[in-house]
């Protein structure tokens, strides 16, 4: 069974490259849900079960930080939620950290940091290798 | 301040273009200097604030629209002749995100500094004289035969 995942980013340019960099490392993804910001990520996790997220922390309406907070006060941030973002600011990180992300991919990326950190917590897509541990799960 | 932003807004601006848009810009200073006059045509300007305190930084980007048609193109996995203009502001925007993102790490050691939200829009023809002389200092590229300019005001 494939991975269902919510990309979550008010660029449609970065979410395009995040749903091409998962293809690319062969994550098997039977959905791939968008949402702009924080607000309409919460629309879809209303309607769909999802297995990741990957949301940026920057965005208008509801940031990541706030659409953490939310999914905390309902108890149901998903077990795998990965924030992808230019947010450089350990105190922010370690606040989303403490919300229940499970680790961070700092914008610009290379693709194998993103297949890395993916695979700590999915396992690793077929026919590929895990070498150094990813960028953002330890402070 | 100028030059430890100016240093780390070259390399931010290197490694996002090579990273992200797979080109590699070629800092050109005498492009900066024949850029006081409104020459150009319509180009693109994006701007991104942060703010530590009562202190202000904004950042600028300038650009043809053929170079950031080629950037939309190049993250989109488009030709550059389908890009939609709104694909040239959203790549736009992301690219300034990544840039001033990065610069942050950077200089901003004691994680003091507010990132806003980029913004985008295209300039006036032979306006882009006018706009990058708001900045204090500049920074100037050839990317594959194509400007690219940033900027920085402080306050």
């Amino acid at each position: 069974m494939g991975l269902r995942v919510l990309v979550v980013d008010d660029s449609r340019a970065m979410r395009s490259v995040i749903k091409k960099t998962l293809a690319a490392a062969g994550f098997p993804v039977d959905e791939c849900y968008e949402a702009e910001h924080g607000l309409e990520a919460l629309e879809v996790l209303d309607q769909h079960e999802v297995d990741v997220v990957l949301s940026d922390l920057h965005m208008p309406e509801m940031n990541g930080l706030e659409l953490l907070e939310t999914l905390k006060e309902q108890d149901r941030v998903p077990k795998c939620f990965i924030l992808v973002t230019t947010e450089g600011r350990k105190d922010r990180l370690k606040q989303a950290l403490g919300l229940g992300a499970r680790g961070y991919v700092s914008k610009p990326f290379q693709p194998e940091g993103l297949r890395k950190i993916l695979s700590l917590f999915v396992g690793e897509p077929d026919g590929q290798d895990m070498e150094d541990g990813p960028e953002g799960v330890d402070f | 301040m100028d030059k430890i932003w100016k240093t780390a807004l070259r390399e931010s601006i290197s490694e996002v273009f090579s990273t992200m848009f797979f080109l590699v810009p070629e800092e050109d200073p005498s492009l900066a200097e024949s850029m006081t006059g409104n020459q150009a045509q319509a180009w693109l300007e994006g701007w991104l604030e942060v703010t530590k305190g009562q202190e202000t930084v904004k950042v600028w980007i300038w650009s043809p629209p053929e170079l950031v048609k080629e950037l939309a193109a190049n993250i989109l996995s488009l030709e550059p002749d389908n890009t939609t203009p709104d694909d040239m502001l959203d790549a736009y925007k992301e690219m300034l995100n990544m840039v001033v993102g990065r610069l942050l790490t950077v200089v901003d050691t004691e994680s003091e500094w507010r990132m806003g939200l980029p913004q985008a829009r295209h300039l006036a023809e032979g306006t882009v004289g006018e706009a990058t002389s708001k900045a204090q200092w500049l920074v100037s590229y050839d990317v594959e035969e194509k400007p690219f300019m940033a900027g920085c005001w402080s306050q």
